[in-house]
Parts: structure tokens; sequence; C-alpha cells
């Protein structure tokens, strides 16, 4: 069997708050974790399709999350790390709106003009080609997949 | 002991609502449904339950089964619930979804009401002038809001129409600046017209119903007053003690006797087979769920059985003067502005409908963008306000490839490939860059055979002289059969490109008014 299905709570709950704190900068609730879990009850057997992506490691190694996934998801699109990121994204969502608000949060108060919209597309652009760069460098140096 | 009565009709949903609201007037009906409500599931409060659901079924495209959002928000998981155990159909390239619910698909659907005109219904054995009265009973009996210019008169008769939905966020842009005189010919001589919607929901409060609440649950909470949808007409002919309305009937086949048809059903809740009797029975199953139970009646296994749907496509586009502003709170969730597509790309008239992104949850588009997750997080709060989708209809004909049997172990094979689609959509992010919205090809997404939920055809309506025993005559009457009526859209022997739920009812108080009891 592949490692991806034998993960314990514990190690689950690590990961939540780890990739809450890393990429969205919050911490989530008791109800997110739960739900957390229960997705990996719930779809279990769906993870153990995708491409394993050792996740314990990278949160002990505090390598960067962001930039693994980017580089993963460019060349195995279907791979576990991407997959947990997606469902943490709708847990942080559901966590800060009043959902079904269906709203996302706004971090990026100052961006109010197309002008600047585009201008933080391009930063994005150059800052997310370095990123790719380090992750996939992190992801054969530290035997990630 | 078998139950009697003059009329069965089968399903809740457009069709057999529709038949039963014309039969209620004059006789008392037996309605037979399935019936899966929503009330079960409401009394949820918790905001993680009610955003995915107890088993978190909200999140089930995660894991590879594609659902559209709102037939997946855990609120609305009634609508699909427990049809592939009840009415299995195998197939490998048909990923629709059936309803065996009360007022059956309708309860999630988009509420886009359009009158076929007679261009619509070349190659039926009727015209509008056949459906032209029941359009306009249906009108007054939904409440149906929509437009009054030129594009509007295209969809149907403008007459007692309530007010259209107020216009936001980028379709409300792109509307007006179609409707500049230089964009509107030049918008014309692409072959393409903008229009408002003509929706089954209520921009102001009529018959007892509220007026629309801009809410942005449109796709959390069913059974929203102001959205019509036909569980209400079962419902109101129910109150009024016309209509004997029966839930938890899967209804499996039937066998003429005499003068009178003998309904075979099953009682859900004990697994009983149960027997009623009619002197007319009317099948408004849905076209699948019909065809299904017309084979299975004769036992038949070797039939083919033509199945039409329209071939869909999603074509995202950016309005790049919205880029940055915060999304309109109070928009529609729903499709705000029609497309209507006459040019030299497409040999029949295209359908579409311009929707902004409002009743989604902003995640589903999370990795739609090709940057870092906090890049795309930028992407859903700036860009995701700018943006708008088209879905664009094609109208559909038999064809080989497309067709259903009854399978020897009973269940029904459904064959429907995707069909690629496309011409149309490169013409119109041509011409939409020109007003400001840009998009691209690979950004273009084909639904899969069956994704529009737009069944059809399955037991068409013909002349004589093209009849073999699975068709019907032009009142809808099963060759095979001497008092079998088929009310639902199975009768549609070609189906373009404009949503048929409209049509599927007017046909069915048309069909409904000539029985001859
Ligand atoms: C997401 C979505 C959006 C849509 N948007 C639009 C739109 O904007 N405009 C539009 O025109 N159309 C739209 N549609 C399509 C529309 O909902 C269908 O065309 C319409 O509901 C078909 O009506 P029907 O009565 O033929 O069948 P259904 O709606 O499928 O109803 C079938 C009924 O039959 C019952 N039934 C089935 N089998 C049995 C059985 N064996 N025994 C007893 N009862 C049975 C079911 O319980 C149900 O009540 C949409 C659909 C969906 C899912």
């Amino acid at each position: 069997m592949s490692k991806a299905g034998s993960a314990s709570s514990d190690s689950l709950e690590r990961e939540i708050i780890s990739i809450f704190n890393e990429i969205f900068h919050v911490t989530p609730e008791p109800d997110a974790i739960a739900g957390y879990l229960r997705f990996h009850t719930v779809y279990g057997p769906s993870l153990l399709r995708r491409k394993y992506v050792d996740i314990t490691k990278i949160i002990s190694k505090q390598l960067d999350l962001e930039a693994i996934e980017l580089f993963l998801r460019y060349c195995y699109p279907r791979n576990l790390l991407t997959c947990k990121f997606w469902v943490c994204a709708y847990l942080c969502e559901a966590q800060q709106g009043a959902p079904p608000s269906g709203r996302s949060r706004d971090t990026w108060d100052f961006v109010r003009s197309p002008l600047i919209c585009l201008v933080m597309l391009g930063w994005f652009g150059v800052r997310d080609s370095t990123k790719w760069i380090k992750g996939g460098f992190q992801v054969y140096r530290h035997h990630l997949i | 002991m078998t139950e009697v009565a003059d009329v069965i009709i089968v399903g809740s949903g457009p069709a057999g609502a529709a038949a039963a609201l014309e039969l209620c007037a004059k006789r008392k009906v037996l309605m037979l449904d399935i019936g899966h409500t929503a009330q079960e599931v409401t009394s949820q409060t918790n905001r993680f339950r009610e955003t995915f659901g107890e088993e978190l079924e909200g999140l089930s495209h995660i894991s590879g089964t594609y659902l559209s959002p709102k037939l997946r928000s855990p609120l609305f998981r009634y609508v699909t619930r427990g049809w592939r155990e009840l009415s299995p159909i195998t197939s490998t390239d048909f990923k629709g979804e059936l309803s065996l619910a009360l007022g059956g698909l309708a309860n999630a659907w988009g509420s886009g009401l359009y009158e076929f005109d007679d261009t619509d219904l070349r190659g039926f054995p009727i015209k509008y002038s056949d459906l032209s009265n029941f359009y306009r009973r249906l009108t007054e009996h939904i409440g149906i809001s929509g437009g009054t210019g030129e594009v509007a008169r295209l969809l149907g008769s403008v007459d007692k129409l309530l007010p259209p939905m107020p216009l936001a966020g980028p379709p409300r842009a792109l509307y007006l600046r179609s409707q500049r005189p230089r964009a509107k010919a030049f918008l014309r001589r692409n072959g393409i017209r903008i229009g408002k919607q003509r929706l089954g929901i209520l921009t102001e409060s009529y018959r007892g119903r509220p007026a629309y609440l801009f809410d942005r649950k449109d796709f959390f909470l069913p059974w929203k007053t102001s959205i019509y949808h036909p569980g209400y007409t079962v419902r109101e002919l129910e109150k009024h003690g016309n209509l004997d309305y029966r839930q938890g009937f899967l209804v499996k086949r039937f066998e003429e006797v005499t003068d009178h048809v003998v309904v075979h059903a099953i009682e859900l809740a004990n697994g009983n087979a149960v027997e009623f009797s009619a002197r007319k029975l009317l099948l408004g199953a849905g076209a699948i769920n019909s065809a299904r139970i017309v084979l299975e009646s004769f036992s038949d296994n070797s039939s083919k059985l033509p199945i039409l749907e329209n071939p869909v496509s999603f074509t995202p586009f950016i309005h790049f003067s919205s880029l940055g502003l915060k999304p309109d709170e109070t928009s529609f969730t729903g499709a705000q502005l029609v497309l209507l597509y006459d040019g030299p790309e497409h040999r029949d008239r295209v359908q579409g409908s311009f929707y902004n992104l409002s009743g989604v949850l902003p995640c589903d588009f999370l990795f739609d963008f090709p940057f870092s997750v906090s890049g795309n997080l930028f992407c859903l709060s700036k860009i995701l306000g700018a943006m708008g989708v088209l879905q664009l209809f094609y109208a559909d004909a038999p064809h080989p490839e497309g067709f259903l049997r009854r399978t020897t172990a009973g269940a029904l094979e459904v064959h429907y490939p995707q069909r690629r689609v496309g011409k149309v959509e490169r013409r119109l992010i041509r011409a939409l860059s020109r007003l400001g919205f840009w998009s691209a090809p690979p950004l273009i997404r084909y639904g899969e055979g069956g994704g529009s939920f737009h069944y059809a055809g399955t037991l068409p309506m013909c002349d004589e002289s093209e009849k073999n025993e699975f068709t019907t005559d032009r009142f809808g009457r099963l060759r095979c059969a001497n008092n079998v009526y088929v009310v639902d859209a199975s009768t549609f022997p070609l189906l373009p490109a404009k949503n048929l739920s409209l049509t599927i009812m007017a046909n069915a108080m048309r069909i409904a008014s000539k029985l001859i009891l």
C-alpha cells in the first residue's frame, strides 16, 4: 500500500496547521481540523491513486511548501500535495466567511485598479518562476516523491 | 388491490407538473413519483457542514468525480440522490445526472425559460401556433421575468413578463458595451446578439411568492420561493384537492388491458409491488426514464433508441476594466445575459448564457490560474470579480453514436460521446475582445456527454410515414400502445440550442389538453 493512506490523525493535524499557517496565514479552527481528518476518512481510497508526496518530511525539514506544490502541480498534476492544498483552501474559506457566502479573503486591499492588478500579476509571474525552480530543487534533493 | 384513476402521470418534473396543471382543471389525477425533497437536510446549521455536507460530499470533485457546483452543494444533493441505485445506467461515455426528486432536475435549474419559435420547431410535427396559448398560460402561472427588446422577442412573447433581473458586474459591463450603436452593428455583422435573460425568477412579488433576494445563496439553499420550480405547481394542485400526489413509488412498467392501463410500481418504503390502473397513462419521468419504462414494459433488449442532448461549452472571459474592483455583493448569481449566435461558423443557431461567478465558492477556481497558491488566491480575490463565463449550447439531431438500450440485466445502457465544438467560441472570443472582454481558446472547456442535463428525443414525435413502434404521434401517443402518452422531451425529434424546459411544459399541456377521456 502507498504511504498516502497511512497518515495518523496526529500527522494530519500537523499537516493542516502547517498549510494553514504557511499558505493562508491563519490558524485552523477545531471544525476545520475535524473536516480535514474527515476528508481523509471519506476520500482516503482516492488519495491513494495520487502521486505520493512525503509531506511529513516537507514539514519536519521546514521546506518551502508553496514552492514544492507549484513545481509538483506542473510536473504531476494529480499529486497528493496539490489535493491537500485544495482541501485546506476550501476549509479556510468556510472558516473565514459566514458560508455559504462565496467570498474570498481580501488581503490585497491596496489593489484597486486594473493597472496595479496587472503589475501584481507580473510580480507573481517573476516570484513564482523562482519558486518553481526552488520547488524542483527541493523535491529532488530531499527525495520527496 | 389495484387503485383506479382516470389519469396517471408519472413524474413531477416540468413535464408531469405541467400536464397535471392542464388536466386537474377537469379531472382527478393521480401522480406517481419517487419525489425526494429538500426538507430533510435543511436544519443543518454548522457552517462547515452547510458548505460541504456531513460526509464532505461538497468536496467530491477533489477526489476526481466531477459534479456541477450546484448539484454537489450539500443541500442540493437530494436532487440527484438515489438514481444510480433505483434507475441505473451503464455507460462509459455518458456523464449526465438524473433526478428522482419532487420537481425533477428543475430543482437545480438555471431557470432560463424560453419559447421555441417555428425555426426551433423545424422537424417537429407541430408549429408555434400549437404551443403559443400554453406558453402564455405558463408565463402567467410561473411568473417569468425578462427584457422586452429585440433579442427578448427572439426568446418568446414579451407579453406579461415581469421586469428583468437587474444587471451587475461583468455581465452589466458587457450589456452596456454591446448596446452602443457601433458595437451593436459590429456584433450584428458577426452574427451575435446580446440581450437580457428570460428567467423563471420573480423580480417582484407574484401570486403569493416573494421577489428574489440577492443573498448569493442560490447554490446553497434549495426551494427559494422566488425561483420557480414545478414542485410548487404540484403542491398547489394538491392543496386544491385535484391532484392525488403519491411520493415514494418507483414505476417499473405498464401493461395495457382492454381499455385501460395497469401501472406496476414498487413502494419504496417497504419494497412491495403495487398496481395502479387508469384509462390513460402519461409518462413524464424525463427523456431517459420514460424510455426505460417503455422498453421495460415491452421487455425489449434489442431496440436502440436515439438520445439527444445539447453539446455544451464554457468559455471564461475577463473584463479588463473591472480588474481589481470589489465584486458586486448584490449581483444575481445565475445567468444575466443571453447571447445568440447565428452566423457562418455553425449551421444551426447557437445560444448561450453569460454568468458572473458570484454564486460559486471562489476556491472552485483555485487551480484554474497558473500561479503558486498565493498568486492564485490573489487572482481569486482580484480577478474573479472581473470574470464572466459564457455557457454555449448547440443544437442536436439523432446520430448513430448517441443511443440507449435496455440490457438483459434490466439496466439502461446509454451512449453519448463528447462532441467537440469550438469554432463559434473562437469567433466569439475575437468579437468580444473588441468590447474589452478577453479570453483565449485554451481556456474553453467542453462538457462531457450528458453534461448539459437537457435530454430529449428517445421516443420522438413523427409523422405516420416515419413511424416505428417506439415513436409517438403528434399528440404524444406512444405508437405501440393505445392509451399511453409521453409528455416529456422524449417526444422532441430534434433539439434546438434554446433551453428546452418551457417547451417541455407547453407541449405537456398541449398533449394533456387533447386527451379524450
Ligand atoms: C443544473 C441544471 C440547470 C438547468 N438549467 C436549465 C435552464 O436554465 N433552463 C431549462 O430549460 N432547463 C434547465 N435544466 C434542464 C431541466 O431541468 C430539465 O430539462 C427538466 O427538468 C426536464 O423535465 P422532465 O419533467 O422531463 O424530467 P425531470 O426533471 O428529470 O423529472 C423527472 C421526474 O420523474 C420522476 N421519475 C423518474 N423516474 C421515475 C420512475 N421510474 N417512477 C416514478 N417517478 C419517476 C422523478 O422523480 C422526477 O420527478 C437544467 C438542469 C440542471 C440539472
